[in-house]
């Protein structure tokens, strides 16, 4: 009697992501006074806050790699048929400039499940529906047993029901101006005439895609996605835009000599 | 490392994939609920997300079939797409009633499929900002409708109670639409001229089956409603999210027990109730035989099933079969709580969240998340004798 029949499985995702932002949600839900839009803009700009350093670092080294191409591109030329020579002095360069070529991908690397997940527990935690509700009463904490009684959540926030998509379409419009700015803002100026292309396609592609995005899925993600392109063009600001590449490199190509050159000179 | 650009189309298509994906318009939307199961007499009536379908009980082959779709505003234009159905369908002399996700009210004959009238919507809500009224989205109906006399009983927009004439779905004269304070999933109980309704907003409301009025209303509990009433001798049994199941006196809505039971976790349904005795479980997998009268423990201690047990488990001839959201179901004891079968019956990938039906001798699931909508098991050892997955 009373046998036990087999264990759960234990699901990492939920267990590293999932559930401490689900908790600290409705933590904060409840600290700001039962207002979920706070709790939402709140909770963004402290995941944005604790990712910070990691954005930072990203944003550092694009902008270094970025004061690099014209050099990488004289190599290319230089070395167009000798895919490994150009390679190891691409490296050469990296090095010598102390740059590592991961250094722009693993903090965006790191960064995404954390935005994926926080996007994912948004969507949980407002519980529009039964299945999410029981998805819900497996990422709470027996040890927080005061968050239960605030289900399910207010989801009024001025004209917006937070559980439904907006009504009057102002927040995918707001999403699709920001969006466009944060674009405008993070993508760097290209001498390249087939990536200038791209980003100008991306410039327009991206807003729109995520305008109608915002559009058919429920509020409170708008209301995310909003505060995140806010925040992203904050941080950007903060940390300095790229320049391009022809203007910043003007001062740094003297000093960092191709490396061949270095070499010889370094004996001499 | 060399320096390489993406072509251009990867770049856009992929955006473009990202998106869609995060919009859900891979293609059908996923379920948002369990499916829907009442019995009939030769059939069982069945809401599986996209379609409902009678299906004969003797061999799991289908009777009849029931789309219902509605318009909806894509990127380039409206489109006529599938309306979703996860409300319990109710049976009432020859007419199956149903409750859609966009807030309509559908009446079938039971024995064609064929609409006994057209879909019944009562007006959306609307939202204003300074000058613009605009009407708002409808939302799903998870509670069913109820039958009560000549009308049926049904929640639309979320959690507003309607009543409309069963014969021609006009709207009740007598009956004043009745606005809950929150959300209602759970499906409305109708015990002689007084219908019970459970809200998310931790309520039990007992309305005046004639008028739609409140008589009373129990909002003690410190978790959401979310199931439906249980009615057994003039009690009325509710779970709750708050880890509780109550006991009220169903004409004054005061607690029949000193406390109520505690339970390991969320009681989402109430309990099927059997010669003074509780059968339910809850979300920690935890399964209770409970004396109504003691409030004690008929089993040594609460069956273990491994998964959360959402949906009232479902008593005949001295067994108790309850479902789990690990996809397992068990045939217990009833008297003492031991498993009858040798394994519990398991389909990879589902879950039971959905209370079983016995009919004609064949025990009747409906899992969730396999293309399988049913299975009709031996109810004496849990093979199966038939499956009903249409294409």
């Amino acid at each position: 009697m009373g046998g036990k029949m087999g264990a759960s499985s234990v699901n990492l995702w939920d267990e590293i992501i999932i559930k401490p932002f689900a908790n600290v949600l409705l933590l904060t839900y409840d600290l700001l006074g039962h207002n979920f839009a706070i709790a939402i803009i709140v909770f963004t700009v402290l995941i944005r806050l604790i990712t910070y350093p990691l954005t930072i670092q990203q944003q550092k080294s694009a902008k270094a790699m970025q004061v690099l191409q014209p050099q990488i591109q004289a190599l290319q030329k230089k070395y167009a048929k000798d895919k490994e020579k150009l390679n190891q002095e691409t490296m050469k360069l990296y090095k010598e400039a102390g740059i590592n070529p991961l250094g722009g991908c693993l903090p965006l690397l790191l960064q995404f499940p954390v935005f994926i997940g926080l996007y994912q527990t948004i969507l949980l935690v407002m519980a529009v529906n039964p299945l999410q509700m029981l998805n819900l009463s497996k990422q709470l904490y027996p040890f927080l047993p005061g968050l239960v009684p605030l289900l399910p959540l207010n989801e009024r926030f001025l004209w917006l029901n937070l559980g439904q998509p907006d009504l009057f379409y102002i927040l995918p419009i707001l999403v699709v101006v920001t969006t466009y700015w944060q674009q405008k803002v993070m993508t760097p100026p290209s001498t390249d005439a087939q990536s200038q292309a791209m980003n100008k396609q991306m410039a327009i592609m991206m807003p729109v895609m995520f305008g109608y995005f915002v559009m058919i899925s429920p509020s409170g993600l708008g209301l995310y996605w909003l505060i995140s392109n806010l925040i992203g063009v904050a941080q950007y600001w903060l940390v300095g835009r790229p320049q391009t590449p022809v203007l910043a490199s003007a001062a740094p190509a003297k000093t960092l000599a191709p490396p061949a050159k270095k070499k010889s000179a370094a004996k001499e | 490392m060399t320096h390489r650009t993406f072509p251009r189309w990867i770049l856009t298509a992929l955006v473009v994939l990202s998106v869609l994906t995060l919009a859900g318009c891979g293609g059908q939307a996923p379920p948002t609920a369990w499916p829907g199961l009442t019995p009939g007499e030769d059939a069982v009536y069945l809401t599986a997300t996209t379609k409902a379908y009678a299906v004969y009980v003797a061999d799991g082959k289908q009777k009849w079939p029931y789309e219902h779709r509605v318009p909806q505003a894509g990127l380039f234009g409206s489109s006529m797409v599938p309306d979703q159905m996860h409300a319990k369908p109710a049976l009432s002399e020859g007419t199956v009633y149903l409750g859609t996700d966009t807030g309509y009210l559908v009446a079938l004959d039971a024995t064609t499929g064929s609409e006994k009238w057209p879909p019944y919507r009562p007006d959306l809500p609307t939202t204003s900002i300074l000058f613009l009224n605009i009407q708002e989205h409808p939302t799903p109906a998870y509670a069913g409708p109820a039958v009560a006399g000549q009308r049926v009983i049904f929640v639309s927009t979320g959690n507003k109670v309607y009543a409309v004439d069963a014969a021609t779905s006009k709207p009740s004269p007598s009956w004043e639409p009745f606005a809950a304070s929150s959300r209602i999933w759970g499906t409305p109980l109708v015990v002689g001229d007084t219908i019970y309704i459970t809200t998310l907003g931790h309520q039990l409301i007992a309305l005046d089956a004639a008028t739609g009025k409140p008589r009373w209303t129990f909002d003690k509990p410190k978790g959401a409603l979310a199931g439906a009433p249980v009615f057994d001798n003039g009690v009325i049994y509710v779970g709750s999210f708050d880890k509780h199941l109550y006991a009220l006196d169903a004409a004054t809505g005061q607690e029949r027990w000193p406390q109520p039971f505690n339970a390991n976790n969320w009681v989402w349904e109430g309990p099927v109730v059997v010669s003074s005795t509780l059968y339910f479980g809850d979300l920690g997998g935890n399964v209770y035989a409970l004396d109504a009268a003691t409030q004690k423990l008929v089993w040594a201690e609460p069956f273990q099933a491994g998964g959360a047990v959402r949906a009232t488990p479902l008593y005949a001839d001295g067994v108790l079969y309850v479902g789990t959201d690990s996809g397992a179901l068990y045939a217990l004891d009833a008297m003492t709580g031991q498993p009858r079968w040798a394994q519990p019956f398991k389909v990879p990938n589902a879950r039971f969240l959905t209370t079983p039906l016995m009919q004609g001798g064949v025990l009747i699931v409906a899992p969730l998340g396999v293309p399988t909508l049913l299975y009709g098991l031996d109810p004496t050892n849990g093979q199966t004798r038939w499956q009903f997955a249409p294409k």
